[in-house]
């Protein structure tokens, strides 16, 4: 995709006080907002807000698999990203992209090990994302939707997926990196965890970083990981706690 | 099975009632929500009960097409998020989804809601292109009339970018026009505005039929294997005229609060 944004330089990210272009401090993650059960035709749904993306994921399913893609032991788990035209600073053409369909494994890939596939052998389960606004860090934003639109539908789950990204600019790691920082940055590292496992189940990393920094930045992901996994928790909590305390259905 | 509950809809339909507590004539709750996506030059999510589609615009400066070259662009795209509906899939629209995006498109541009010709940046060479995209998020019926309610609400309230806005030596789109589609089924003999998804299954024929404020109608699109009479036709056009104009009130009152709100946060900045 092209992106026509003057460039920016390293000091432009981050001033000599450690404010970021958003006025955000290196360790402080973007504001995040989850509401649960957004959709009717969908069986589990969530909208997510993460700085300026908006998100939102709906999950079909489970439902009995077609005969050829059907596993006799396990679910088959199908994860569709795509992205509105209307999304991004440039529009993005409606055709589906490469990128779209890697964001679409990893997304997958990143929600897999926490889904108990075999509770549900020849099932099918699809998550579909809809990038409705982009600004940086959109996989991660995806996954934290995924997650609780996968637990929004009653699919068993051995924790949610939580996911940020970890971006280093002048030098400087920094966390939740926003679309600026992605393009103009030195490294876009995104890192998504099971919280309650300390399992890590999506890393990819572009740009170029020290052993070092990975260490601090696993470490950085780990503490913003946990405050937006309450986030998620206390959105399904909205919803359920009410139909758990009440005697009826 | 399906026969006694269309025994049972039609019994409701004679006293000028509906499943969900409407009379035949009447709409659901309409919500209109401008400027959901900060980032596109227009937007407007609607919620039509719980049917909810989002109108996102883009606008970008291009070549003209070769037979129009003193005309700017208008392309109208629609996309069927594949969680709306368990029939959807994924990728490019079926002929329904194709079918609701050509009668946005038709009631613009054939209403001439947009003055395509105050889109020319350099005659022949330059003009502005506006890309409306049109989003289903949840269907629950009458997809059609929401995304006409949200494409007006998101032309309404769409600004040119900068470098645009400065060629063109104004700030918004200019509309001539307000174009609002207005659906009617028809189940047995009973006419009914706004279908749900329920009622959709039982529909004979649907019309949606787009009308301008001055009541002149800018498109008509008849789909369904079912036949209307004459005299159905006349009562169609007449009702899409009034229900247009509830619809066209929803929308002009929703883009001016959102305008003045805008206006208001620029005044403060």
């Amino acid at each position: 995709m092209e992106i026509k944004m003057a460039k920016l330089s390293q000091e432009e990210l981050l001033t000599d006080e450690g404010i970021r272009t958003d006025g955000r401090k290196i360790d402080e993650a973007r504001p995040f907002e989850v509401e649960v059960g957004v959709l009717t035709q969908a069986d589990g749904s969530a909208l997510v807000r993460q700085g300026k993306n908006l998100i939102l994921a709906g999950v079909m399913g489970p439902y009995e698999a077609e005969r050829h893609s059907q596993f006799l032991d396990r679910s088959s788990l199908r994860v569709r990203y795509h992205m509105q035209p209307y999304s991004t600073n440039e529009r993005k053409s409606p055709t589906y992209s490469r990128r779209e369909i890697e964001l679409s494994r990893a997304i997958r890939e990143a929600l897999e090990p926490a889904i108990i596939l075999t509770e549900l052998p020849r099932t099918q389960i699809d998550v579909f994302v809809e990038v409705l606004q982009a600004d940086g860090g959109t996989r991660c934003a995806s996954v934290n939707a995924a997650s609780v639109a996968l637990a929004d539908a009653g699919i068993p789950m051995r924790d949610l997926v939580t996911a940020v990204a970890i971006g280093k600019v002048r030098d400087t790691l920094v966390v939740d990196i926003n679309d600026l920082e992605d393009e103009n940055g030195q490294a876009d590292f995104p890192i998504a965890m099971m919280p309650n496992k300390g399992k890590i189940t999506l890393l990819q990393m572009n740009g170029l970083l020290t052993q070092e920094e990975i260490k601090r930045s696993v470490e950085m992901a780990k503490r913003v990981i946990n405050s937006l996994y309450t986030v998620q928790v206390n959105a399904l909590k909205k919803k359920y706690a009410p139909l758990a305390a009440s005697n009826e259905g | 099975m399906g026969q006694d509950y269309l025994e049972f809809l039609l019994a409701k339909f004679k006293s000028n009632e509906r499943v969900d507590g409407r009379a035949l004539d009447q709409y659901r709750k309409l919500e209109i929500l401008p400027g959901v996506v900060p980032k596109a030059d227009g937007s407007a999510q609607v919620k039509l009960g719980e049917t909810q589609v989002l109108a996102g615009i883009k606008i970008t400066s291009g070549t003209p097409y070769a037979d129009t070259p003193n005309e700017g662009v208008l392309t109208v795209g629609m996309d069927l998020a594949p969680f709306a509906h368990p029939d959807f899939q994924p990728g490019p629209p079926d002929e329904r989804g194709i079918g609701w995006g050509r009668v946005v498109d038709r009631g613009i541009r054939e209403g001439k809601a947009i003055d395509l010709g105050s889109l020319v940046i350099e005659e022949g060479k330059k003009v502005a292109i506006i890309w409306l995209d049109i989003t289903v998020l949840n269907h629950e019926g009458n997809v059609q009339d929401a995304s006409s309610v949200a494409a007006l609400a998101a032309l309404m309230t769409a600004k040119f970018p900068p470098d645009i806005a400065e060629a063109l030596g104004k700030d918004s789109v200019e509309l001539a026009h307000y174009p609002i589609s207005v659906t009617i089924g028809k189940i047995g003999d009973y006419l009914l505005v706004d279908p749900s998804l329920e009622e959709e299954d039982y529909l004979d024929s649907e019309l949606s039929i787009t009308t301008l404020e001055d009541g002149r109608v800018s498109s008509m699109q008849k789909i369904l294997s079912g036949a209307l009479t004459e005299d159905e036709v006349l009562r169609c056009v007449e009702l899409a005229k009034e229900k247009s104009d509830e619809l066209r009130a929803a929308v002009m009152d929703a883009a001016k609060k959102y305008k003045s709100a805008e206006e208001k946060k620029v005044n403060e900045e």
